[in-house]
């Protein structure tokens, strides 16, 4: 599975798409990690990254960022569709696991960043559409808010809490086992 | 160059971050209501609630009946279920609705049928009296579907919410030896359909293991003929072609669905749990179509069950969860982590019977 997936890399070594920050930094990427972004790929297919492809939205800072998870899942987007889950094949299979393994602790690492770069990646994978990324990091927040109570998570995301006293008493009132 | 707007006032993107909250762990969502207004009307909101289905695909199981009446929690959290007919004891449930009797459900022996069944819905309060059946019946199979349930490969109902809407209980059983009939009871038209009745020379007697639904087809183990009858309930014909795997004892013996979309079936034999799938497409093959999906020695997993493997066997079983019977209790198995946990402590009737309860629960607030 590695091995094709290097092998497709090769083969579209030759087309190099340039990707362009807001603040004007210059990005060289193969098309392969480039078209992990259904964004950019639309373009591709319409013919419109001659001279590079401007993402005025997003930083240089988050887009290295952001690059560096599609070249690492670039390689894995192959395999992915051939593996499956299913019991049948009950992940005993010890290329395909010490391969998803690896995957899941780039992931791991590549989350550790601060919230404020956390919420910038966000913005980006939903800019620029791309699914797996969109995932990561929105899981990433909603682990952090799992298990929170209200207050607790008021008070790391610096939510103003509206309602009025009556309002969240009613609620408490009518899922009492939810703060139990 | 302006600042992003965080993700966070995007509800888009709150909603995508929402919909990543454990759905076996409802409590998330309504704590989540209790943030501050705006995230409290985009959870409470329909599309919000049908979104957070969609995306997580498959109902939760909150827990099941254990025996028919006790209800064991397996998850986080869960909303305390509607008040139902203590007298009456599980029968089955699939769809958010379970179906309730007055016979216990390892003891089917005796005449049978006198007393209605109750549809009863643990998470709207919805009950529903069945009108009784026109004949007595021996030992039978009952089972509870949503009505969409009958068209052709589902088309309808993705059944994640279908709380509420018509449903069908079907009824296999025997009213003399080598006879075997289905009545189906459809609560759009209130009434028991005439006796369904197929031409099979069986030694009778349906299992009491839980029926499977696949597609638009209910499958029934039948205790002494090696057997599976099929119930289509678009067509509502029966026919008993499909023969189980080589299997030593049905007593340890599930059916189940696979994650393919298929029928399963989960089996021990000493300390090792066995599955075997049958697709359509292998009708022909070996073992009337059957493969072997795979095998695990749970003595490594579950060391304990070594000492007594007698009592190790299947309960019941989801898509990827195998409930199994052991002299210590009742352990879930999970097929993707292989690891087991125990949801049922001290219990090792060689008769258990567990019922899982599958459903979504999403909070509304006004």
């Amino acid at each position: 599975m590695a091995s094709a997936g290097s092998g497709d890399e090769k083969a579209a070594a030759a087309a190099m798409i340039t990707l362009i920050s807001s603040d004007n930094e210059k990005f060289e990427v193969t098309e392969a990690t480039a078209t992990l972004s259904q964004t950019i790929r639309h373009m591709i297919e319409d013919g419109c990254t001659d001279g590079g492809v401007p993402l005025p939205n997003v930083t240089s800072k988050i887009l290295a960022r952001v690059i560096e998870y599609c070249k690492k899942h670039a390689t894995a987007a192959a395999g992915e569709e051939g593996s499956s889950s299913s019991f049948s094949d009950a992940a005993f299979l010890e290329v395909d696991r010490a391969f998803l393994e690896e995957l899941e602790e780039f992931d791991d690492a590549f989350l550790e960043v601060d919230r404020a770069t956390l919420f910038d990646l966000i913005l980006a994978a939903n800019y620029l559409d791309i699914k797996g990324l969109l995932n990561l990091t929105c899981q990433k927040v909603a682990d952090s808010v799992k298990g929170k109570t209200p207050e607790q998570i008021r008070e790391m995301y610096n939510i103003v809490n509206d309602l009025t006293p009556e309002e969240e008493a009613e609620i408490r009132r009518e899922t009492q086992w939810a703060f139990e | 160059m302006s600042p992003p707007r965080p993700a966070l006032m995007l509800d888009e993107l709150l909603e995508e971050i929402l919909f990543r909250l454990p759905p076996n762990d409802p409590a998330n969502l309504v704590r989540a209501a209790l943030v501050c207004k705006r995230w409290c009307r985009l959870v409470s909101d329909p599309r919000f609630r049908r979104r957070f289905r969609e995306f997580h695909r498959m109902p939760p199981m909150l827990g099941f009946f254990w025996q028919g009446l006790t209800f064991v929690q397996t998850v986080p959290s869960c909303p305390p279920f509607a008040t139902r007919r203590r007298d009456l004891y599980v029968d089955d449930a699939r769809h958010g609705r379970v179906l309730l009797h007055n016979t216990r459900p390892w003891d089917l022996g005796g005449d049978y049928m006198e007393d209605a069944f109750v549809v009863w819905d643990p998470i709207t309060g919805e009950q529903r009296e069945l009108p009784p059946l026109p004949v007595s019946m021996r030992t039978r199979k009952a089972t509870v579907v949503c009505a969409a349930a009958a068209s052709l490969d589902g088309v309808g109902c993705d059944h994640l919410n279908c709380h509420g809407g018509p449903f069908l209980v079907v009824l296999v059983g025997c009213r003399s030896p080598l006879e075997i009939s289905t009545f189906v009871y459809s609560s759009e038209a209130g009434t028991w359909s005439e006796a369904i009745s197929g031409r099979h020379h069986l030694r009778n007697s349906v299992l009491w293991i839980p029926s499977v639904l696949v597609r638009n087809t209910l499958y029934f183990a039948l205790r002494y003929d090696n057997k599976i009858m099929e119930f289509n309930l678009g067509t509502r014909q029966m026919s008993a072609t499909i023969c189980l795997p080589p299997l030593p004892s049905l007593v340890n013996t599930v059916l189940m669905n696979t994650e393919a979309g298929g029928l399963g079936l989960a089996t021990t034999v000493d300390t090792k749990l066995y599955l075997w799938s049958r697709e359509v497409a292998g009708r022909a093959g070996g073992h009337q179509g059957w493969t072997q999906a795979g095998v695990v020695e749970l003595g490594t997993i579950l060391p304990a069950i070594t000492s007594h493997p007698e009592y190790l066997g299947v309960v019941a079983a989801g898509v990827t969860v195998i409930f199994l019977r052991t002299y210590d209790g009742i352990f879930a198995f999970d097929l993707n982590s292989c690891q087991a946990a125990m949801v049922c402590k001290g219990i090792h009737h060689i008769s258990d019977i567990i019922c899982p309860y599958m459903s979504f629960y999403t909070p509304r607030y006004n």
